[in-house]
């Protein structure tokens, strides 16, 4: 169907669907959209949100957004104009070639609190990374074995604890201890430990290895039955043959093998 | 340092260790009053034994067995403790007064006992039973405390037949082997099993290992224990400044007792397929890998390897033909896998047991992995013809219409046409604050097809490289020659390149066409004539003398530096030639260096002299030819475009042939 057409000339009366006899009027608006009338009764587009990222040149690949900042990705640090905080750049190198640029990123969405990025290189590999962040580094803090960090100014790469800078010697079981003595445990959990204190007449490690507490300056006491010592497991060579072999197999006592139920029904 | 003292009123944790404030008394390494000089003190009595006044040994005191009575032993009370292991023996003196033989017998006999008092092992001596007619014998047994004994106590044990009315009697027992005092490092460890607190007034605490004794809410055992106390420190914490991060990966950093490693975060599991299409679902990522779909450990984006955890699904199993999956995307719960002719529908689970294909039609597909994306209750999709979905109850390509995307169906094929041979794939995406799926095509529209450059000045002899810029439209392109040649020599490629050596100079007039996929041309006419064209005479390397067909020998004399020539840097240029076969072609090329002079005196028999100057800072006034031509070709030519030609004067007598 085709209307007659009329032309708007002045949004005096606002919006306004009553219609009467004669048509629409010019003055009014049946609806409007996504816009305003000023003061002159000019009808405008309301202007919309604007997001504005100044990236370095042709420097970075892909942008999604992730942990409320968008995220973008280039194969060597990429310095983030301070006038678009919140922009990141992620580095990810070629694991044979590392200033090999990046030709496309192909998938990044975050899985278990991270990015799961797909890049392409420019000579056509494809890797996927899982890029975990840890948190951001803190001075004098106490890290745990695994910890990962970023810097305070991220530069797109994650920092792994790798190990300590003071060597200790790992704890062993029936030795004697004196006040001093420093051990790590056997399965490392980011922290050593002092002989502060020993008593009796032949202060030593026994032979569990403690429950060792995980707080700083926190203790644990290693006792050992003078008079009654806990005997030291033997260790298992791992190629030693069971005594009896038969009763390896299950086919002495009772007989719950399948085959010996077998051959007894056939009895 | 040792265990800290017994504190009154003290809530002490289930292995506590304290020390007493008193002392307990010392273990006594023998028997007490064994003679029974001290009476009855000391002793139990059981039985039918007891304690006699008379027929002792050496006194009239010792234990007795009266007539007609069965047994009796009489305990000592001492707590003799041994170390476990080790001997003790006790010796006794029995008497068997009137007895005949075999009527009554006594023995002396030791008892072990636990921490708790509980009777372990009874160890006897030799019986004395052979009727000694009211003299003493002794009986001793030796016997190792066995495991769990606390201590160890002695007795002198007496029997008689049940007819038999004559006396038997014991005296004089004694030990050797019982440890003296307290076990060095005695201590008393809390072994209730909650925190107790302890009693107002210190316990009396025992002198033997393993007993106990109840403090209040306290238990207390005696126990010899060595204590090592440990004090926990951090291994690992970070400097007062943090450190200058290295960027390669692999490389460390030292930060307080930290050494930090710059990792890459790359998955490395070898069974990773390292591909494009990827979709995260189920806590797992899949990815393709050629027609299979690989899925990596519930909850471990790292590992792609762990038996029941990774895997795959078998999508390449699940059609006619095993075509490499090219889109995986969620739809709903399930995972939607398609290539270019194939859609499948997987339920997909953390547990890798419960994967199972749901539905699967042949025909729709799609390559366009970043196109997909799932929207509500449809997947939308990039299907060879234009934007379909995938719904819950079917999956449709209505090549005709009807599907969302069928509208633009024109837009659509025109752009992937120019996405496919651009290889820029389309990205599309939901935008869930508009309701709307977004299809974005990479620089689309291309610019209008067409030719750009120039081939490059030249001379004759130049060798040319040269590749035209073809631009816009649909690649792949075709160039050609359309109308007129390229100068002579040349040749021209069907992707726009220029290869050959200039063997002629002079003007040419050529088109280069350019057609697209699309069939769509464009022209780039190329005019090189007068000063645009081609140098007909190069001299600037070797170049060799045209000797034409009759084979005229050439000589000629050069008053300049030898053939060829080389006049770049000479003030003055004399030539004098006689040409009598052949080309001569002097070129005088100075580039920026002026020349004052230019004379060339030349006799030309045969053959051809070929003088060009090519100089833009010599007075034309100082150019000078003479020259004698009996036959042949005498080309002069002045390439200048800043001084009229009318300047040049040429004095040249020709009998034969032309001047040009």
């Amino acid at each position: 169907m085709t209307g007659r057409i009329v032309t708007l000339n002045a949004a005096k009366g606002g919006i306004n669907r009553l219609r009467v006899k004669g048509g629409a009027d010019p003055n009014t608006l049946y609806d409007l959209v996504n816009g305003y009338v000023d003061q002159a009764g000019v009808s405008r587009s309301r202007p919309g949100t604007k997001n504005k990222a100044t990236l370095p040149t042709g420097a970075t690949k892909g942008m999604c957004a992730y942990d409320g900042k968008l995220i973008v990705f280039s194969h060597e640090p990429q310095t983030i104009p301070a006038s678009t905080p919140i922009v990141e750049c992620e580095v990810l190198k070629h694991p044979s070639t590392p200033d090999l640029p990046i030709k496309d990123i192909h998938f990044a969405g975050p899985f278990l609190g991270y990015l799961y990025v797909v890049p392409e290189f420019v000579n056509g590999d494809v890797f996927h990374y899982w890029l975990q962040r840890g948190t951001t580094w803190e001075p004098g803090k106490v890290y745990l074995p695994g910890a990962l960090v970023t810097p305070t100014n991220p530069n797109g790469i994650a920092y792994q604890l790798d190990s300590g800078t003071e060597q200790f010697a790992v704890w062993v079981r029936n030795i004697a201890r004196v006040v001093g003595d420093k051990v790590v445990p056997t399965v490392d959990n980011g922290y050593y430990y002092t002989v502060t204190d020993v008593f009796g007449p032949a202060p030593r490690s026994g032979a569990i290895e403690p429950t060792w507490p995980t707080s700083p300056g926190a203790t644990v006491f290693e006792d050992s039955d003078v008079a009654n010592p806990t005997p030291v497991p033997g260790e298992q060579s791992g190629n030693q043959l069971p005594p009896d072999v038969t009763e390896r197999y299950g086919s002495v006592g009772s007989g719950s093998s399948p085959w010996r139920n077998l051959n007894r029904e056939a009895e | 340092m040792a265990a800290p003292f017994w504190q009154a009123g003290k809530l002490y944790l289930p292995g506590d260790l304290v020390q007493p404030i008193t002392q307990p008394a010392p273990n006594d390494p023998q028997v007490t009053n064994g003679g029974f000089e001290g009476g009855p003190t000391g002793w139990t009595f059981s039985g039918d034994a007891a304690y006699s006044t008379t027929g002792g040994y050496g006194s009239a005191r010792c234990v007795v067995l009266p007539g007609n009575k069965p047994d009796g032993v009489a305990l000592n009370n001492a707590q003799l403790v041994v170390p476990v292991g080790a001997q003790l023996t006790a010796t006794c003196l029995i008497q068997q007064g009137a007895s005949v033989a075999g009527a009554t017998a006594g023995w002396a006999e030791v008892r072990w006992y636990d921490a708790l008092n509980t009777l372990l092992q009874t160890d006897k001596g030799n019986a004395v039973d052979s009727g000694s007619n009211g003299a003493w014998h002794p009986s001793t047994v030796t016997s190792t405390a066995p495991a769990s004994a606390a201590y160890a106590r002695a007795a002198i044990h007496l029997t008689s037949v049940a007819d038999h009315d004559h006396e038997i009697f014991g005296d004089n027992l004694s030990v050797s082997g019982a440890t003296a005092g307290l076990p060095e490092g005695l201590v008393y460890k809390a072994v209730q099993t909650e925190s107790g607190t302890s009693g107002s007034s210190e316990p009396a605490w025992p002198g033997i290992l393993g007993q106990q004794v109840v403090d209040n809410e306290v238990i207390w055992e005696a126990v010899t224990t060595s204590r090592v106390t440990w004090t926990a420190g951090p291994r690992y914490v970070s400097g007062a400044t943090e450190p200058v991060w290295p960027t390669d990966i692999g490389a460390m950093v030292q930060d307080g007792t930290i050494n930090w490693k710059a990792i890459s975060r790359r998955v490395e599991d070898e069974k990773c397929p390292n591909s494009k299409v990827v979709a995260i679902v189920a806590s797992k990522v899949f990815a393709a890998d050629d027609d299979i779909v690989k899925f990596s450990a519930t909850a471990n984006p790292l590992d792609w390897s762990t038996v029941d955890d990774a895997g795959y699904l078998p999508t390449g199993l699940q059609q006619a033909n095993a075509n490499s999956m090219a889109v995986l995307q969620q739809y709903r719960a399930n995972l939607v896998a398609l290539n270019a002719s194939s859609f499948q529908n997987w339920q997909v689970d953390p547990d890798p047991a419960s994967m199972a294909i749901l539905d699967q039609m042949d025909g729709i597909g799609s390559q366009w992995q970043r196109a997909a994306a799932p929207v509500s209750n449809d997947l939308i999709y990039l299907s060879q013809r234009g934007v379909r979905t995938i719904g819950i109850a079917n999956a449709a390509e209505n090549l005709a219409a009807g599907d969302i995307g069928a509208p633009i169906d024109v837009l659509v094929q025109q752009a992937m046409l120019y996405a496919e041979a651009n290889s820029t794939p389309p990205i599309g995406t939901y935008y869930p604050g508009a309701g709307q799926y977004w299809l974005a095509f990479p620089n689309y529209p291309p610019p209008v097809l067409g030719v750009y450059g120039k081939l490059p000045a030249g001379g004759c002899g130049d060798a040319i490289d040269y590749t035209y810029v073809v631009a816009g439209g649909l690649p792949p392109y075709n160039v050609e020659i359309s109308a007129g040649e390229l100068p002579e020599g040349l040749s021209m490629t069907a992707q726009g390149r220029v290869l050959g050596e200039l063997a002629k100079g002079g003007d040419a007039i050529w088109t280069v066409r350019a057609t697209d996929a699309l069939g769509d041309t464009a022209e780039l006419q190329e005019s090189r004539t007068g000063p645009e064209g081609f140098f007909k005479y190069l001299t600037s390397r070797p170049y060799p003398v045209v000797i034409p067909p009759d084979g005229i020998t050439a000589a000629a004399q050069f008053d300049g530096p030898g053939f060829p020539p080389s006049y770049a840097h000479q003030d003055t240029f004399t030539a004098a030639a006689a040409v009598t076969g052949g080309e001569l072609r002097p070129l005088l090329i100075p580039l920026n260096q002026p020349v004052e002079a230019f004379n060339v005196s030349a006799t030309v028999t045969g053959g051809s002299l070929v003088v060009t100057l090519k100089s833009y800072t010599m007075q034309p006034e100082a150019i000078s030819t003479g020259t004698n031509i009996t036959g042949g070709t005498l080309e002069v030519k002045l390439v200048q475009t800043t001084v009229p030609v009318e300047s040049v004067t040429a004095a040249t007598t020709i009998t034969g042939g032309t001047l040009s």
